[in-house]
């Protein structure tokens, strides 16, 4: 038997996915023990929400906070105005004042990054917990009322949303929508095993004096929710997901603000991982340890690993059908006409084919269930089979393409950016 | 919080990952079965060709046998056998441990071309000539396009032109380091058309002129494709 360079490739893919994909099952039908809830504490809260040119959204996320249902007066909101050149100051000023009944401050501040947008507001919080909003997103009305019960343990230091895309309306939202829906599932499956490896900037919720105890958000990197949810599990401390409140956000219309933002989000989650190298494959922190952290580098890896040997094969495949036509003067008219379709199905690799029918079928189990437990449909805003296509086709090619640049990042030193 | 480690339930997605890669495994070795029987299969319905030729053949002096009929049965029969052969290579390559019976097979196929290859010869003794026949000789070279001029000649010329490939890496078959040793070919690939043999590389121009300068000599017409080269063209001026 010829064993290629991609077939090794190829058998070690499949084998490493499935594993995951089965392990992940059998978290999923693990039972887990209901958290602890208190319903009748309703502290002092405090809402950061760092803003930097968000002109175009930032009123409706002050509304959505407004609408919080909880008494405004344990309500403090706080908008840090990260340098914005556009009307974003006057647009919050302007809601202020159409809003007296509610707590809220700006603070302005020269352009100087999320983190230290978030430690600038964090200095004026005065709530017990407190939560970040980005100006981009909308949190739902019963956000507080389902999410602060949930830090009855003192041990529980975060909890995050559900997070949804606002509306989608073109077929790129609707992929990222069929995207986030998938990931709340991986969320979901990790909190079973206190997993959670980011805070997701959307109103994931924090113990005050904790974050500020352990010197408040990082502002050496650009994804600071991320190198959060990290450090809190360094120090052990638990990250639970609220399924019972919602907060959508705005997602790039076009392919080259999503390519910019996915570069951000992964290469970020891969220098979080790297700084904090010391817990990869460290049982001391359990499963966030042993497969968690891992995994964030290793999804990058059978990607780029993946991606590189498929196109040495498909450049090697168009490279000899190129000397095949060449060498017959590409007259291709002559090889059509006189072409016959012969498939033989005994020629079919049927073990690769075993493997990966195994690896789809599970696949689309985990995406039927990914809607089930967020509680959407499929067919829900129109597109649906174009997105789909889309999502498990085209968007794993994209995907590619973002960890190729990543590569070429780390090869060229080049740092992680925002815009 | 005290930390966990699902010790429990990575040791069993391992197993049950090794098991579906095992009930891969066993499905491919199932089918590599099934491939092996099918080869068989494909042999024989040619084997039964080439002895028909062989007995047939031998009444042609006799006027019982039509050449006719023998060309037409050799040309299908070769045509054939090209086919099964690349099969039954694509089958071989991706073997596991079937290899030595697909090596077996291969070999019974060799074997059976180059039987075909000479009663072509004997036929063509005692009936008139109605086809170019090309025996090319290859090597394990993956940017080797010889083949594919071949083949590109082949789906011109149809049944007129017959192909006898032989691998000269296939070291489990005597015969075909012998037709090496006996045409003095020592660079792959190959082209033997009649005496005239092409060593390296051949462009389908060279090969193309050739052939339709033989089909000059043989019984039916030459074919239309050969009166666009301009050394027919003169010829028949």
């Amino acid at each position: 038997m010829i064993i290629t360079f991609l077939d090794i490739v190829l058998f070690s893919t499949y084998f490493v996915l499935l594993f995951l994909t089965i392990f992940w099952l059998l978290i999923l039908f693990t039972p887990q023990p209901t958290p602890t809830r208190n319903t009748h504490r309703k502290p002092l809260f405090s809402v950061i929400v760092p803003a930097y040119n968000e002109q175009e959204s930032i009123e409706q996320t002050l509304l959505s906070i407004t609408k919080l249902r909880y008494p405004t007066n344990l309500l403090q909101i706080i908008i840090v105005n990260d340098g914005s050149k556009d009307q974003t100051q006057e647009i919050v000023q302007t809601f202020i004042q159409q809003h007296p009944q509610h707590n809220i401050t700006i603070l302005t501040q020269s352009n100087s990054g999320k983190g230290r947008a978030l430690n600038h507001g964090l200095e004026h919080a005065t709530g017990e917990f407190f939560a970040c909003l980005d100006a981009d997103s909308f949190v739902g009305e019963n956000a507080l009322e389902t999410m602060l019960p949930l830090f009855e343990e003192q041990d529980v230091a975060a909890v995050c949303p559900v997070l949804k895309v606002r509306k989608p309306t073109t077929m790129l939202e609707k992929v990222q929508w069929s995207e986030y829906i998938i990931n709340m599932f991986y969320k979901f499956l990790n909190a079973k095993i206190d997993c959670i490896h980011v805070t997701p900037g959307p109103f994931s919720i924090y113990r005050t004096a904790l974050i500020k105890k352990l010197g408040g958000f990082s502002e050496k990197t650009i994804t600071e929710d991320l190198e959060m949810a990290i450090r809190l599990q360094k120090h052990n401390y638990r990250i639970l997901q609220s399924f019972d409140s919602i907060v959508e956000t705005v997602v790039p219309t076009t392919w080259k603000t999503l390519f910019r933002q996915r570069v951000r989000w992964y290469k970020g989650s891969v220098d979080n991982t790297l700084a904090y190298k010391e817990l990869i494959f460290n049982k001391k922190y359990g499963d966030f340890g042993m497969i968690r952290m891992p995994t964030i580098i290793a999804s990058g890896v059978i990607v780029l690993t993946l991606s590189t040997a498929l196109l040495q094969s498909f450049i090697k495949k168009i490279y000899t059908s190129y000397l095949s036509l060449s060498a017959v003067h590409f007259d291709i008219i002559t090889l059509l006409k006189h072409y016959t379709i012969e498939f033989n199905p005994l020629t079919l690799p049927f073990f690769k084919i075993t493997i990966a029918a195994t690896v789809t079928i599970l696949s689309f189990a985990i995406m039927i269930m990914s809607f089930k437990l967020i509680k959407e449909k499929i067919t829900n805003y129109g597109k649906t089979w174009t997105s789909l296509f889309t999502y498990f086709f085209i968007y794993g090619l994209f995907l590619t393409t973002v960890w190729l640049y990543i590569a070429y990042m780390f090869i060229k030193k080049k740092k992680n950016f925002w815009h | 919080m005290e930390r966990h480690t699902s010790t429990k339930k990575y040791v069993i997605a391992l197993l049950l990952t090794m098991a579906i890669f095992g009930i891969g495994i066993l499905i491919g070795i199932f089918f590599e079965n099934v491939r092996l029987e099918h080869s068989k299969e494909l042999i024989l319905s040619e084997k039964v060709g080439l002895q028909s030729l062989q007995l047939q053949q031998k009444y042609i002096d006799q006027k019982i046998a039509d050449c006719s009929t023998l060309h037409q049965i050799l040309e299908t029969n070769i045509d054939e056998l090209q086919k099964k052969m690349a099969e039954v290579s694509d089958y071989e390559k991706s073997s596991v441990l079937k290899d030595s019976e697909f090596n077996l097979q291969l070999q019974d196929y060799f074997l059976t071309e180059i039987q075909f290859l000479l009663i072509s010869q004997e036929i063509d003794k005692k009936c008139a000539q109605e086809n170019v026949k090309v025996i090319y000789f290859y090597d394990d070279n993956p940017y080797d396009t010889q083949g594919d001029i071949l083949s590109y000649l082949k789906k011109i010329f149809g049944s007129r032109l017959l192909v006898f490939s032989l691998d000269s890496t296939f070291k489990e078959e005597p015969m075909i380091k012998i037709l090496l040793t006996s045409n003095n070919i020592t660079q792959f690939p190959s082209v033997i058309i009649d005496d005239q043999k092409f060593q390296g590389q051949t462009s389908v121009e060279n090969l193309m002129a050739t052939i339709c300068n033989k089909f000059k000599t043989l019984k039916g017409d030459v074919p239309t494709e050969c009166t666009m080269l301009p050394s027919i063209k003169e010829s028949k001026n």
